[in-house]
């Protein structure tokens, strides 16, 4: 660290503006499969991009290296210069330097326990090799699989502007699934993502008895899939639980908000947005009943960050309010192209790859239903949870989206189980569709590490908090 | 280092992967790989550059065992020999305690070749110039998006037997969109790929050109499609994607032990696809490397689908070790799971200057986006078209199509509803560069079908 602040001074002497972002990490992985552990992994990842100013200080360029002498860090910001100062001529528009912070500030993932490698090895893997050895007790069930990660993740983010943000994220990831084969057909059934088992923190968040809990219904309800009948199609109304929900916000709302998109950086390959920047302030996106928000600061959830990769700090902003489209999710950078407000989400992956603007926690406010008052307005529909399948065109309009567990509703009750349930629509008539949100009670939160985006590419953390939401008049389709 | 050539790196890589190796205790046995790409990523949009990206990374991977206990580890290189030798030293070996707590499993690290030294590295000779590609394209006057990826990547083999395995590749790819309006001023869109390994600037210009009278086809407004099932014509580009859900793990032998594989039906002989569907893992383009992680050396051709039926699947070292099969030396993760690098669907009769006659009337899909399982047991696939779907009428192009949604199931996309695969083959390198850029390629001609299912 002290390597990176001495080769920051003398390198602002060089340039003629400079940013340095070091990113350095240790993540442990395990997988066990029925008992058995089967592939035990430790990462060590430590490296630094380099930003450099084009001499009218207009343009950046990026270059990114493990070598984090001076001396590398030098070779990195001179390639990096000469290709900034190429878009002095070629440059996509210009970038002030006000693009990035000038803040000081510091940051670390509320914990009391961090996971250790000793808790590693002596509290997580022997509890996913007792779970797996329960679930696969369970008639039918063939597989049996649970997954941990844990990571400590320091970041260090210096710039000529006097920016100087040190951050530290520990991350914790458990998840499980259950394969059940038998009546001609295989299902499965997941615990994952789920905000009691993949989250930031330590130790003390992760409630074992819990999730020993959560292990055996996952295991149960596999089975009772490849018995279930498949899901009913057919035009009807949807309850969406939260670990659906949570793709549905990601996929129809995430996405088309950010800015960089809607100014068409990704059209090549994520694809461009429905969206466009005269929409903000003025489309109604959705019913009334619909709230959304980024806010970073929900400190457990897996995209919480005091300041995002730009340095920026990272605050509360709607999204969406009483149905109405608000604000993109838009750095600093998109800001300025744009001259829209935004929010602080100028994230990157890692070392290897420059910030653009990504999703970070992106939650759906609780209504004031609750979950039997949603299910008595439901004359025959299906609820529907955990999504397994996902897939949308490239303006974010046309998606569709499969669930690994579904339950009949008739006349306002629960039914029997149903399986493979899937629903199509077009994202602006499905929002304006809301018909109920749930209550508080109802709301829990999902996580991700792999959010795709970006050429070249990457993968990025996100999360998404949502309550049980009831749509009206949805295509549904089964087996 | 300054700008790096393979060369470079092979030394480093060979000099260091000998240092870091005896580092370890000798009760140890260690492999060792080293992999990474030197890469300059521009991304382009509206002719213009909007990020220019050099990355230099390179990860070491070992795989510790003792007493048929293994660990693994993965690690940036700094770049100094002494100092990566020193990190093995100071953070991996005090890592070693934790092999106590690990469950004994079959012995793995032997290397079946060893002693065993192959290198295998191709060279680029010319480079691509990004002031070159705008000035085209501002001449052209075209709107476009995309990203120039220039540079090599390598991947490598050590173990303590002396066995060393090199791989390397220059090569450079533009993929990009042309973009314009229809009629009624909604955006519409060409996408092209161009890849070599030594670049040729006239080539591209051609394509170009080419591209930009593509575009004309968006002329008249787009009709939207009822829902129904229609005659289609998937293009080689919109069979690429679908050959892309065979990159998802079906084919694989553990993951198909595991339930894992959605086509499970056609492993268990419950289905068959058309006599038409032949499938083979094919490495004889040398767009990928020639060893897996084992050490061990990958035959040139694994059949995996012969006239329509399964053959064989992808199996590892470790699923042979762990279910009793032969293994036929696919590229495998260290947790057993098989993955293909390198796909070709074999071409049919159907010549290029007959698509139209024999489609007559229906789709013409250029392109597919986003594809994914929608119905695991019965292999059903849905995406939605993207880059272009024409509607075609007696032989003729009639007018663009609003992108719709497909769900299909490939037993029917490559079993009754195939009518005919092109005579003409397609390679499309893959251009992922998720972590890095990815090795390997899917070789597939285009498919005239009897129906496709429009769905939204």
């Amino acid at each position: 660290m002290h390597t990176i602040y001495q080769a920051f001074k003398e390198l602002s002497y060089q340039f003629p503006w400079i940013g340095i972002h070091l990113i350095r990490s240790q993540q442990w992985r395990a997988k066990v499969s029925r008992g058995t552990l089967e592939q035990n992994s430790c990462y060590f990842d430590s490296g630094a991009y380099v930003e450099v100013r084009s001499s009218d200080l207009k343009h950046v360029a990026y270059s990114c290296t493990s070598n984090l002498s001076k001396h590398g860090l030098y070779e990195c910001a001179q390639r990096a210069y000469q290709r900034a100062c190429l878009l002095q001529k070629w440059g996509l528009a210009p970038l002030s330097p006000s693009t990035r912070s000038n803040l000081k500030g510091q940051y670390e993932t509320p914990t009391k326990k961090p996971v250790t490698p000793q808790h590693f090895f002596n509290e997580l893997i022997p509890f996913l090799k007792e779970t797996t050895n329960q679930m696969k007790q369970v008639p039918s069930v063939i597989e049996a699989v649970a997954q941990a990660f844990v990571t400590r993740e320091e970041r260090l983010y210096l710039n000529s502007n006097g920016c100087e943000i040190h951050q530290i994220f520990h991350l914790v990831g458990l998840n499980w699934n259950a394969v059940a084969q038998g009546n001609n057909d295989t299902q499965s059934r997941s615990f994952s993502g789920h905000s009691k088992a993949e989250f930031q923190g330590g130790l003390e968040h992760i409630d074992f008895p819990y999730l020993r809990e959560q292990t055996k219904r996952i295991s149960w309800q596999a089975k009772e899939l490849i018995d279930a009948p498949p899901c009913p199609s057919g035009t009807m109304d949807i309850l969406l639980d939260p670990h659906q929900m949570y793709i549905q916000i990601h996929e129809s709302i995430g996405h088309p908000l950010e800015l960089d998109r809607i100014l068409g950086d990704e059209r090549n390959y994520a694809g461009w947005s429905f969206v466009k920047l005269e929409d903000f302030g003025q489309l109604q996106y959705g019913s009334s009943l619909l709230n959304v928000v980024f806010d970073p600061h929900q400190p457990d959830a897996l995209s919480a960050y005091a300041f995002d990769d730009g340095g920026m700090r990272a605050e509360k902003v709607f999204l969406i309010k009483n149905g109405l489209l608000l604000n993109p999710l838009g750095g600093a950078e998109s800001q300025e192209r744009s001259k829209l407000k935004g929010v602080a989400n100028f994230r990157t992956a890692n070392w290897n790859r420059a910030p653009i603007d990504r999703m970070a926690n992106i939650d759906l406010l609780p209504g004031t239903s609750s979950f039997s008052e949603m299910l008595e307005a439901i004359e025959f529909g299906v609820y529907i949870e955990t999504n397994r399948s996902w897939s949308i065109d490239d303006y974010r309009r046309n998606f569709q989206f499969s669930a690994e567990y579904g339950r009949v509703i008739r006349n306002g009750k629960l039914g029997e189980v149903v399986k493979n349930p899937g629903y199509r629509g077009q994202c602006q008539p499905f929002w304006h569709s809301l018909t109920h949100v749930g209550d508080s009670s109802t709301v829990a939160r999902s996580n991700t590490y792999f959010c795709g985006k970006g050429e070249p590419s990457q993968i990025i953390r996100v999360s998404h908090a949502a309550p049980v939401c009831h749509f009206r008049n949805i295509e549904v389709f089964g087996g | 280092m300054a700008q790096v050539s393979i060369k470079d790196i092979q030394n480093f890589a060979t000099q260091t992967a000998h240092q870091v190796l005896n580092a370890f205790p000798r009760e140890y046995q260690v492999t060792l790989q080293f992999q990474g790409e030197s890469q300059n990523y521009i991304r382009l949009n509206r002719n213009r550059i909007r990020q220019s990206t050099d990355v230099l990374q390179g990860y070491w991977s070992a795989l510790v065992e003792q007493n048929q206990k293994t660990l693994e580890f993965h690690w940036s290189t700094s770049w100094d020999k002494e100092q990566d030798v020193h990190f093995v030293q100071s953070q991996i070996l005090p890592q070693l305690s934790f092999l106590d707590q690990v469950d004994s499993q079959s012995k793995k690290s032997d290397s079946p070749h060893q002693g065993h030294v192959q290198s295998q590295v191709i060279e680029s000779q010319k480079r691509p110039n990004i002031e070159d590609i705008c000035a085209e394209l501002e001449k052209l006057n075209v709107d476009c998006a995309g990203l120039l990826a220039t540079g090599f990547q390598w991947a490598s083999y050590f173990n303590s037997q002396d066995t060393c395995l090199w791989f390397a590749q220059d090569s450079h790819f533009f993929n990009y969109s042309f973009y314009t309006e229809d009629p009624l001023g909604k955006p519409r869109a060409i996408q092209n790929l161009y890849f070599n390994r030594d670049w040729n600037f006239d080539e591209l210009s051609q394509q170009f050109a080419d591209g930009k009278k593509q575009l004309a086809a968006y002329r008249k407004a787009a009709r939207v499609l009822p829902k129904g099932n229609y005659r289609a014509y998937l293009s080689p580009t919109a069979m690429r994607e679908v050959m892309t859900c065979l990159f998802f793990g079906p084919l694989s032998y553990n993951r198909y032990k595991k339930g894992d594989s959605f086509l499970h039906r056609l492993i268990d002989k419950k289905v068959t696809l058309s006599p038409k569907v032949s499938i083979t893992h094919d490495l004889s383009k040398r767009l990928a490397p020639f060893f897996n992680s084992w050490g061990e050396i990958i035959p040139d051709q694994i059949p995996l689908i012969q006239n329509g039926e399964l053959v064989q699947l992808l199996v590892g070292r470790k699923s042979a070790e762990l279910y009793g099969v032969t293994s036929n030396h696919a590229p495998s993760d260290t947790d057993g799971t098989e993955y293909p690098v390198s796909l070709s669907l074999a071409p049919g009769k159907l010549e290029e200057k007959d698509i139209l006659s024999q489609l007559n009337c229906g789709i013409w899909i250029n392109d597919l986006h986003y594809l994914n399982v929608s119905q695991f047991d019965l292999a059903r696939i849905t995406g939605v078209t993207r880059f272009g779907a024409f509607w075609v009428e007696n032989g003729q192009i009639q007018e663009p199509i609003e992108d719709f949604r497909f769900d299909v199931s490939l037993y029917d996309l490559w079993g009754d509803h195939l009518e005919d695969f092109t005579s003409r083959s397609y390679t499309f390198p893959h251009v992922d560069t998720y972590f890095a850029r990815k090795f390997g390629e899917v070789t597939t001609p285009g498919a005239l079908l009897k129906q496709f299912a429009c769905v939204l």
